[in-house]
């Protein structure tokens, strides 16, 4: 459950709240982070809550995914600590510039028209890679967007206002205004962008690949405002005049080449998204201690408000966002050469500060990851308050700390994604434990969740290479220990010559992220071989760890030799253990598991007497084991009481009872056990050659053949998409078809042969499970 | 990068030199080009898509020319006389007007001919490339009287997908486009200009001015000035730019949403004039007789068909 801020307790806060003017504040907040601001008009709710839906709607390429991308929805990067929020370390993206013969930089992103890069491209290429002499890399953090798009009711006045271009006072400190056709920016790391609905527009195309066509309206004051609303059906009617010049952007239509017809999000969608967009708020600011009046008092001698404005007036109140909006030199270290409009690479807009605390890390590259290191990064214009601050008693660098955590968020702040009174999904519930937990071990078990789901820093130890800084990050769909989405995918590689022989390129993965001050990896060039890994859901580890290796022997039958078609192999690891867990069988234990995720996919070392599957150090500067055994612990025990997921009742049970008939049938159960050692995972948990010949697989493991896959659990089916190892399977029907061959033809070929009503009614059955 | 100051007097120090918007939202579609021979003749070029259209007339008096058939939107309209009249378009699209009839001289190519310049009968520039409807490279061709020749950018460029102007310099062409691309005409061919910006630079302009000027720039605007072999950036223009005309000491500019500014070379200081039409302009010509005129309308949009703009009014005062 979210915190509920009630009415009684709201009037409280906002008495001696940071911000001054009590009396000319907005109802800028809402009662529950993530919701609408108390100012929004009670009409608007329908559209925000549809807006919602596509801030968390997951696109895959039927939809207009691609044909490259970061991300499958908006709440991909903006995921924290609630949809439209901001983005945890993984989810930060680079913008790559080649440099030519005169010093200026050439966009070179994956789409041929945007500096971003995207990690992912559907079809068979499956990953774009920038250029060699790519000569720069800007990194870039997801921002928050709670409360930003208030930004849209501040006239540009009321900005310019603040401008000292000239710094005629001489305070060292200037800022201009950024524009956007005519209009002063105000969104974006650099205010490059004057409307929420173009700066939406551009994160669609350049995060999603999703295209869509600009929303007309006209700014304040020209003539016929609404006419062209009404022509073009609009139901934006309601905008009060001052949000117009928020949505005047007349920029072009985005199109591309996916085969799917452009706009791929209709207008009635864009203009949702535009209203959860616009109103979503920020928690309300906290009452001050004494130490937050301290830092209050003190965050203005050193001259942080001269930027951080406390207030900006606007057309719905007094906004209380510390910014200015404004563009400020920051100095040479935070130069990332990167021209937007106006600004230069040096220049950046104030960073608003209403509920900084909840979107670490900061600065626009994620480098700080503490407020501390944020503040002690500024220079340039910000140079002289920096120092002041620097030279204030370690207790009063506290309090300013401590203030700009009431700023809103600042009792909830936390590196989980589940919010600190959220309780613990119920016994039965998907993400839930197993039944019959001891009060003890529901602790455990909840301390485990909260290990898995939280954010680690590179003090921690992240990196220097990670795919994930947390193990939610992969696996939240649709609850925290979940599946993960395509956007998540590791991508692998290789290269395999003209006679066929397999070479290993490197690391063989790139990961998706590293640490600040690194570019991210670049696929080899000589890399010709390309393909995903999803990351599955671990609901019900524990189960499958309980499965006696005799069970799983039993069913294996390595020389077919009972001429079914279907052999089966059990992986012997190099220890004798059987492989149970992964893509290729090739992990044996829940704490292995961890062990190899820990390492591969977060760059963290574990004490190497627990586990063959983590390494005794890393290339980073952190002391090994970077995770200690208690953690360790936890994390090993949620995943062993996290419970399976659960069945659920088909709409049409008739329907669903004929499909579990035509499972059997077809033979999909012949490896896709209803039930082994009595656990109903729907796996023999074998090796079987399934893959397509025609499919150009990566050769992950010695004696595993590339084509070979352990039987995937379809246990949560439905709620586990996309499916296939690279999830490249956006429907079960897709799945069946593309990815059962070699021992699971002839499954294939029955499941296809079914009449229409028959495949429907054993789509339905897959969908209980 | 040299940090660019905009004044915020810009936004409030605008003037009212009576500019009349002439044809409302001319529905033959967007206009991208004016330009004339003389003040009492005019010539606007635009169009829809698939049909292009020509205006002939000049202040509010215009009269629509007959186009050879299937002729697309044309984008760029210049000559050195009334019978010596090129205009180029979508699809690779180049005509001559001899003052009694058109001559195709189009090229089969899928990009679009933005930009041309007509030095002399025998010497025409054209220059183009990508569009909505097709072409992927930047396009240079030269016409020589007899034939038209394609002709090959600068490697150093690197893979520019359009060229959108070419202009006289008054001793060699020069040629801007996407992504900061500019290269100027030698003996031995096209060489590259260092421009250090790499947003889109879409008009080059001599006018009555001693070197030339160029504007560009999205959302934002650039004005940059020639310096020798380079363009050096002058001043920053709070919306995009697509057309200016040179005047000695200054220029006159015009973009996004309406925008129309004076820009003064000696200082950088940008003067905003209020014009009557919020449209994208995207071009600007100043008559002999000093009458300004600027076209637009709603290219680059959503829009399924296009309108167009034209505002006429005096040469503003320079501040």
């Amino acid at each position: 459950m979210m915190k509920t801020l009630g009415p009684l307790l709201t009037a409280a806060l906002l008495v001696g709240c940071p911000g001054g003017d009590d009396d000319d504040m907005a109802l800028y907040w809402a009662e529950q982070t993530g919701d609408a601001a108390l100012l929004m008009d009670a009409s608007l709710q329908d559209s925000f809550d549809r807006g919602r839906e596509v801030m968390t709607r997951d696109f895959d390429p039927s939809a207009g995914l691609g044909p490259t991308f970061n991300a499958d929805s908006c709440s991909s990067c903006h995921q924290a600590p609630v949809a439209g929020g901001s983005g945890p370390r993984y989810r930060d993206f680079w913008l790559v510039f080649s440099e030519r013969f005169d010093g200026s930089l050439e966009a070179v992103g994956s789409n041929g028209e945007s500096p971003v890069r995207n990690l992912y491209a559907t079809g068979p290429s499956f990953h774009i890679g920038e250029p060699e002499d790519t000569a720069v890399y800007a990194r870039r953090q997801a921002p928050s967007g709670l409360g930003v798009g208030l930004f849209a009711f501040v006239d540009d006045e009321d900005i310019l206002a603040n401008a000292d271009i000239l710094d005629e006072d001489g305070d060292g400190i200037s800022g201009r205004a950024n524009f956007e056709e005519r209009t002063v920016g105000r969104f974006g790391f650099k205010s490059q962008a004057a409307s929420l609905e173009s700066f939406n527009r551009g994160a669609m195309f350049n995060q999603m690949g999703i295209t869509s066509d600009p929303l007309f309206f006209d700014i304040p004051g020209a003539p016929d405002a609404f006419a062209r609303v009404q022509q073009t059906g609009s139901t934006l009617d309601w905008l009060i005049p001052s949000a117009f010049a928020q949505v005047s952007a007349l920029g072009q239509p985005t199109v591309d080449e996916d085969g799917v017809p452009d706009p791929e999000m209709s207008n009635a969608d864009q203009e949702d998204l535009l209203i959860f967009s616009t109103y979503i708020a920020p928690p309300a600011m906290t009452d001050l201690d004494d130490t937050g009046r301290l830092g209050e008092l003190l965050f203005g001698s050193t001259g942080c408000e001269s930027c951080h404005l406390p207030s900006l007036p606007s057309t719905v109140g007094e906004l209380p966002a510390y910014t200015d909006l404004l563009l400020h030199d920051m100095g040479p270290d935070l130069d990332d050469r990167v021209i937007a409009g106006l600004a230069t690479g040096t220049e950046w807009r104030t960073a608003p500060l209403w509920a900084v605390s909840l979107h670490g890390p900061y600065l626009h590259d994620g480098r700080a990851d503490t407020l501390h290191d944020a503040i002690t990064a500024h220079g340039g214009e910000s140079e002289a308050s920096r120092d002041r601050y620097l030279a204030l008693p370690e207790a009063e660098q506290q309090a300013i700390v401590t203030f700009l955590r009431a700023l809103g968020g600042g009792d909830i702040e936390d590196q989980n994604m589940a919010l600190p009174e959220s309780p613990l999904p119920e016994v039965g519930e998907m993400g839930g434990p197993r039944p019959g937990l001891s009060a003890e071990e529901l602790a455990r078990f909840d301390a485990g969740r909260r290990a898995f789901d939280r954010n680690i820093t590179v003090a921690e130890g992240l990196g220097t290479h990670f795919n994930a800084d947390s193990c939610r990050a992969c696996h939240r769909d649709p609850v925290i220990g979940g599946a993960g989405g395509v956007d998540v995918n590791v991508i692998r590689y290789g290269q395999r010559d003209l006679d066929g022989v397999w070479s290993s390129l490197d690391a063989n993965v790139l990961p998706r992220s590293v640490i600040a001050g690194l570019n991210p990896g670049r696929l080899p060039d000589a890399a010709n071989v390309i393909e995903w890994r999803n990351p599955p859901t671990i609901l019900g580890t524990g189960q499958v760890d309980g499965i006696s290796e005799a069970a799983i022997l039993a069913n294996a039958d390595d020389e077919d030799a009972d001429g079914d078609g279907i052999s089966g192999r059990a992986r012997i690891l190099a220890d004798g253990r059987v492989g149970r867990y992964g893509w290729k069988a090739n992990v044996p234990s829940a704490l292995d598991f961890v062990a190899d995720a820990l390492l591969n996919e977060n760059g963290l070392t574990i004490d190497p007497s627990l586990s063959d599957f983590t390494a005794a150090s890393d290339d980073d500067d952190v002391a090994d084991p970077e995770v200690s055994t208690a953690q360790v612990d936890d994390l090993t025990f949620f995943l062993m009481t996290v419970d399976q997921p659960q069945r659920k009742t088909a709409e049409d049970t008739a329907a669903a009872d004929r499909g579990e008939a035509g499972f059997a049938s077809v033979g999909c159960a012949d490896c896709h056990l209803p039930e082994l050692d009595g656990v109903a995972a729907f796996s023999d948990f074998l090796l079987h050659d399934v893959a397509p010949d025609a499919m150009v697989l990566v050769e992950q493991d010695p004696g595993v053949l590339p084509t070979e896959y352990r039987t995937s659990p379809l246990w949560g089916l439905s709620d586990t998409g996309p499916w296939l190892h690279d999830g490249t399977a956006f429907t079960l029907e897709d799945s069946i078809v593309r990815g059962h061959f070699g021992e699971a033809s002839a499954s294939r070929i029955a499941f296809e042969a079914l009449p229409e009503a028959d495949k429907a009614d054993l789509l339905a059955y897959l969908n209980t499970l | 990068m040299k940090r660019i100051v905009i004044l915020s007097a810009v936004l409030i120090g605008c003037t009212d030199p009576g500019f009349v918007d002439v044809l409302g939202e001319a529905p033959e579609g967007a206009l991208l080009s004016v330009w004339g021979p003389s003040a009492e003749d005019v010539w606007i070029a635009g169009g829809q898509p698939e049909a292009g259209v020509l205006f002939r007339g000049s202040e509010s008096t215009f009269e629509t020319m007959t186009l050879p058939a299937d002729t697309p939107m044309l984008n760029w309209v210049h000559g050195t006389a009334a019978n010596d009249v090129w205009v180029g378009g979508l699809s690779g699209t180049m005509l001559h007007w001899d003052g009694a009839g058109w001559t195709d001289h189009s090229e089969p190519v899928e990009e679009a001919i933005w930009g041309l310049y007509a030095r002399g009968p025998e010497d025409v520039w054209f220059v183009g490339g990508e569009s909505r409807w097709g072409g992927e490279t930047a396009r240079v061709f030269h016409y020589d009287g007899l034939s038209m020749q394609s002709v090959e950018l600068p490697t150093e460029l690197g893979d520019v997908p359009n060229m959108f102007k070419v202009h006289d310099d008054s001793s060699r062409m020069w040629f801007v486009g996407a992504g900061g691309a500019a290269a100027f005409e030698t003996e031995e061919g096209l060489r590259p200009a260092a421009t250090g910006f790499s947003g889109d630079l879409v008009t080059a302009n001599l006018g009555t001015a001693e070197t030339l000027i160029v504007v560009g720039g999205r959302g934002t605007g650039n004005v940059f000035e020639q310096e020798g072999e380079r363009l050096t950036e002058l001043t920053a223009t709070p919306a995009g730019l697509n057309g200016v005309v040179g005047l000695p000491g200054h220029a006159l500019v015009v973009g996004e949403s309406g925008f129309m500014a004076m820009v003064d070379r000696s200082d950088g200081t940008v003067t905003p004039i209020e014009v009557p039409v919020r449209d994208i302009l995207h071009a600007v010509w100043i008559a002999p007789d000093d009458t300004v005129y600027s076209v637009g309308g709603n290219l680059g949009t959503a829009d399924p068909t296009f309108h167009g703009t034209l505002i006429v009014g005096p040469l503003p005062e320079t501040p």
